[in-house]
């Protein structure tokens, strides 16, 4: 039995081996890794982060035609009003119309605690149907409604009948795990379960009829065209302009693409199994929804690290390449790409050589960007990780090969160990977790996004923009050093003369 | 409370803890799971126009980040911990212990894991402040109850010119920090001294000596009505509840007011608003051309909270002489409190009378320009509610373009202008948004 079969999804903690707080070298950290020594692992001083909730909906808030209901109390979400504007521009690149991201609080009060809230979630979802008419209904079940117990398949489920809407659960506790990528999976089990993921005869296409003079040479045409289609995998933290650029170079080699599932009109999830290949961007994004998919419907899919970097680029395109049988055309495409970026990068690696730099942030994307500023010239002292498992297993094993003295702190954030690493290696720019960029900054470091939806990062023209960036930034950091000496962080002395690490425990909890 | 569509506001914890944030060397302890703390700093953030992590906020919010376990054993071993860890790591002065949905649903006894560090040099306290409790508003009235009742003494010989201004809310009033700092000038022209807990002149002293206050100032009909009235008998202090004034007729009307509760001496007090005036008139007379030339009046639909709504139609109605139609309130009161908001309105004595509606699901806002549009674009003669000006959100952008109004944002949230010092209370500010106000309607040139 699948994973998907059941109602609610597993989190990352039980599905892999993960955690979430390390600090050491890369050689230990997958020492650490092996023996399953991460799990359990955790600080007795920590500040707060985020949850699965929270990127659970940057997923689903981008899919147009739809309405989210948040089943909680009314501040679960409520921090959705910064997503609006990006899902807007979002929605603007890739050519959708849509008017406001529509969502609602089914509020669960005092009262609700008591006497449940599943009459709430009930009213709310004919609400959200007869007022906007959605063609999916997302329901992120927070925290309080899973403590108090209410059964909120039950209560979808009675009212699949009366509404023209898909309504998608998505179990979403915050307090179930500390892996906020378990939201991945959460989202994808919510998809698999509830959407159609197959055409439809007759909505979606005309069956051949095989009495057709025409139907081998349509057939045939059919089944080119699906040989050729791949499925591109995409993510909030990847933007239109990574996007439009792998998409450039898969249609290079003469594939099709589609990409999905942010952004994703509910109809063209129909369209997920037409294709030959489904391509992953990150390793530990999409495994739950690609290995159901493969064993349901038959699609390959490949999971090769993230397109960021010079090589990390290249062994991505070749590896789609095999597949297909096109590695000596991607070869000429990569060498051709190479050479053109090398000429351009040339004057930027004069200007950025040598800056030692600290990354933080996700877990694929810190490792996959130092081997990239490692290809501009830059001086890598340092990676933190926001969480760690086996997925990330294969680019870590890369990583220690290339930088075996780079200390790595699997740490979500924790801007307290975060501030006390910089004091100590005072580096000359990050490039950081949105949420972490402000105390780099008050710490008189200048830092860059590690990802933003509207910037590029992936393939060439992403290493190029980012040395572009980097060559900026570290022009004139006036701002960060004015500020770093007038504003007083809210340690005492004696931390910053602690170990980093110093919070750091094994205790089994 | 029944559902809401795009709530301009968050739970009690994420109230607590924007107000918490926002004042001077004050350290929260979340007692939640990992998310409620950054996603609650995320809500505020997001929607005040970008109101910072500050001294001790955002993901530098220590928090106990219980897990699965916790709430199936219990968290209170996890949190002491958290505490004595806390006070290790932060510089604070006072530390806060707040609770959520979770731990108050398990029972977790915060009150109970600050005992043990009641030795400590910095004070602990704890407050109670489970997300199902209410929204964010709620939030700031449980930490200004808790302040009174385990840190702020009660003290016998009052200040004569000590005044406590409460009822301007963290974050969800955008512009708290501009408009009670330009309160706190005007009041100290006139002799007194004012805690405003809230701006950046503040330090922890001017919380521990708000009990020594003779006068609480509530610029909130509603927030934290109640606490005033029992801080009334607990510590001694007066209160008397005001609309925000925004601009130089309500900031007179307000200090005449003011001068009926608290000893001010009348002729400094004619002084300081005989000078006032004539600077702010002075200002309106170099815009006066701009404006008669354009033809700038209109009509307005203000979309505020129910501490924004009012003062800002007055202003509209008062000074600028628009005519506001319709002013909408977004919050989700209870019967009491929309009572207390049709009479106050009722009372105000506004030219063109506008109409009250409550309303909190956003998408309703603009429902009913939808059905009185004209049937007929080529309709030749129409009365139409033009020319339009919304002061709402930032939500109302799709409103606005729906009915072709010009918007400018002021209620929360606002994402689409960072708030620094910026402020509407006063003469300053009354300046301030008479200028934002017009900028949007020459903004194009």
């Amino acid at each position: 039995m699948s994973y998907v079969d059941n109602r609610i999804p597993p989190v990352r903690e039980t599905r892999l081996k993960t955690g979430i707080t390390f600090g050491g070298c890369a050689g230990e950290l997958l020492d650490c890794s092996q023996k399953g020594c991460l799990i359990g692992c955790d600080r007795s001083f920590t500040q707060t982060i985020s949850c699965q909730l929270f990127l659970a909906l940057q997923m689903v808030l981008t899919i147009p035609n739809a309405v989210t209901i948040m089943h909680g109390p009314v501040g679960c979400g409520a921090q959705t009003h910064l997503v609006d504007f990006s899902v807007r521009s979002g929605s603007q690149q890739r050519g959708i119309k849509r008017g406001p991201l529509i969502w609602t609080s089914t509020n669960l009060d005092e009262t609700d605690v008591i006497g449940g809230g599943e009459k709430k979630l009930y009213d709310a979802i004919l609400h959200a149907e007869r007022e906007f008419a959605p063609q999916v209904i997302f329901v992120a079940s927070t925290c309080t409604p899973n403590i108090i117990g209410d059964d909120v398949d039950e209560v979808v489920n009675s009212l699949r009948n009366q509404v023209h809407a898909k309504i998608v659960p998505l179990h979403c506790p915050g307090f179930k795990t500390k892996i906020v990528a378990s939201a991945y999976d959460t989202v994808y089990h919510g998809l698999l379960k509830y959407l159609d993921l197959e055409l439809k005869p007759y909505v979606d296409f005309i069956p051949l009829n095989p009495y057709d003079p025409t139907y081998e040479i349509e057939a045939k045409k059919y089944e080119y065209k699906k040989a050729h289609t791949v499925n591109l995998l995409n993510a909030s933290s990847i933007g239109a302009p990574d996007e439009f650029e792998l998409i450039r170079l898969l249609k290079a080699l003469d594939l099709n693409v589609n990409v999905y599932t942010e952004y994703t009109r509910p109809d063209d999830f129909r369209l997920f199994t037409q294709a030959a290949l489904n391509i992953s961007m990150c390793n530990v994004h999409d495994d739950y929804l690609l290995e159901y998919v493969e064993e349901k419907y038959g699609i390959p899919y490949m999971i090769h690290n993230m397109p960021v970097g010079i090589d990390n680029t290249k062994q991505w395109l070749l590896h789609v390449a095999e597949r297909f049988g096109l590695e000596e055309r991607a070869k000429a495409i990569i060498e051709d790409e190479e050479k053109q970026l090398n000429v351009a990068l040339e004057p930027l690696k004069k200007q950025i050589k040598g800056k030692r730099v600290l990354l933080s942030g996700g877990v694929i994307r810190v490792a996959s960007t130092a081997m990239l500023l490692d290809e501009l010239g830059l001086d890598i002292i340092s990676v933190r990780p926001y969480h760690y498992d086996n997925l990330s297993d294969p680019i870590y094993k890369k990583f220690n090969e290339r930088f075996p003295n780079v200390s790595v702190n699997v740490a979500s954030n924790q801007a307290f160990e975060l501030v006390n690493i910089l004091k100590r290696e005072k580096p000359d720019i990050c490039l950081a977790h949105s949420a972490s960029n402000v105390w780099i900054a008050k710490t008189g470091v200048v830092s860059i996004p590690l990802f933003s939806p509207g910037a590029n990062y992936f393939g060439y023209t992403g290493a190029y923009e980012l040395a572009r960036r980097i060559a900026r930034a570290v022009q004139n950091t006036s701002l960060q050093k004015h500020a770093a000496e007038n504003i007083k962080l809210p340690f005492n002395q004696s931390w910053y003369e602690q170990d980093p690490y110093h919070y750091i425990n094994q205790k089994e909890r | 409370m029944s559902q809401i569509e795009r709530p301009r506001f968050s739970c009690v914890l994420g109230g607590a803890l924007a107000t918490l944030t926002s004042l001077p060397r004050v350290a929260p302890i979340v007692h939640a799971s990992a998310g409620c703390g950054g996603n609650l700093f995320t809500a505020a953030y997001s929607g005040s126009g970008y109101l910072g992590v500050g001294y001790c906020g955002g993901q530098g919010l220590p928090s106990s980040n219980i897990g699965e376990s916790d709430v199936v054993f219990g968290g209170t071993e996890r949190l002491s911990e958290q505490i004595r860890t806390t006070l290790e790591v932060i510089d604070a002065d006072l530390f806060v212990v707040t609770s959520s949905c979770m731990t108050d649903i398990i029972a977790d006894d915060i009150g109970g894991a600050v005992q043990e560090f009641k030795e400590n040099q910095k004070p602990v306290i704890a407050i109670e402040t489970g997300g199902f409790k209410g929204n964010s508003y709620h939030g700031y009235e449980l930490v200004i109850e808790g302040l009174f009742k385990d840190y702020i003494k009660n003290v016998e010989t009052k200040d004569k010119k000590l005044i406590n201004i409460f009822g301007v809310i963290p974050a969800y009033d955008p512009f708290f920090r501009g408009d009670l700092e330009e309160i706190k000038s005007i009041l100290e022209r006139l002799g007194l001294k004012v805690n405003t807990f809230f701006t950046n002149d503040q330090t922890i002293e001017n919380v521990k000596s708000a009990g020594e206050a003779a006068l609480n100032i509530s610029f909130s009909q509603i927030y934290g009505r109640e606490v005033l009235e029992s801080i009334e008998k607990t510590h001694k202090i007066p209160y008397m509840v005001a609309d925000l004034p925004i601009g130089a007729i309500a900031t007179r009307e307000f200090l005449y007011e003011l001068s009926k509760k608290i000893k001010i001496n009348k002729k400094i007090l004619e002084q300081v608003l005989t000078e006032k005036f004539s600077i702010y008139y002075k200002y309106i007379d170099r815009a006066l051309d701009l404006y008669a030339d354009s033809d700038f009046q209109q009509y307005a639909i203000v979309v505020a909270n129910a501490n924004g709504a009012i003062p800002y139609t007055k202003f509209l109605a008062e000074e600028l002489g628009w005519i506001p139609k319709y002013v909408y309130i977004t919050d989700d009161l209870k019967e009491n409190q929309k009572q207390i908001l049709v009479n106050h309105f009722n009372s105000l004595d506004i030219i063109t009378k506008p109409e009250l509606i409550f309303e909190t699901d956003t998408s309703k806002i603009g429902e009913r320009f939808l059905k009185s549009r004209p049937q007929f674009l080529s309709d030749r003669y129409v009365d139409q509610f033009s020319p339009a000006y919304i002061l709402g959100s930032t939500l109302e952008k799709d409103f606005a373009n729906s009915i072709n109004a010009k918007l400018l944002s002021v209620s929360f949230p606002i994402t689409n202008r960072l708030i620094i010092d910026r402020g509407y209370a006063g003469f300053r500010g009354g300046l301030h948004l008479f200028e934002d106000i017009i900028n949007i309607l020459v903004g194009g040139r």
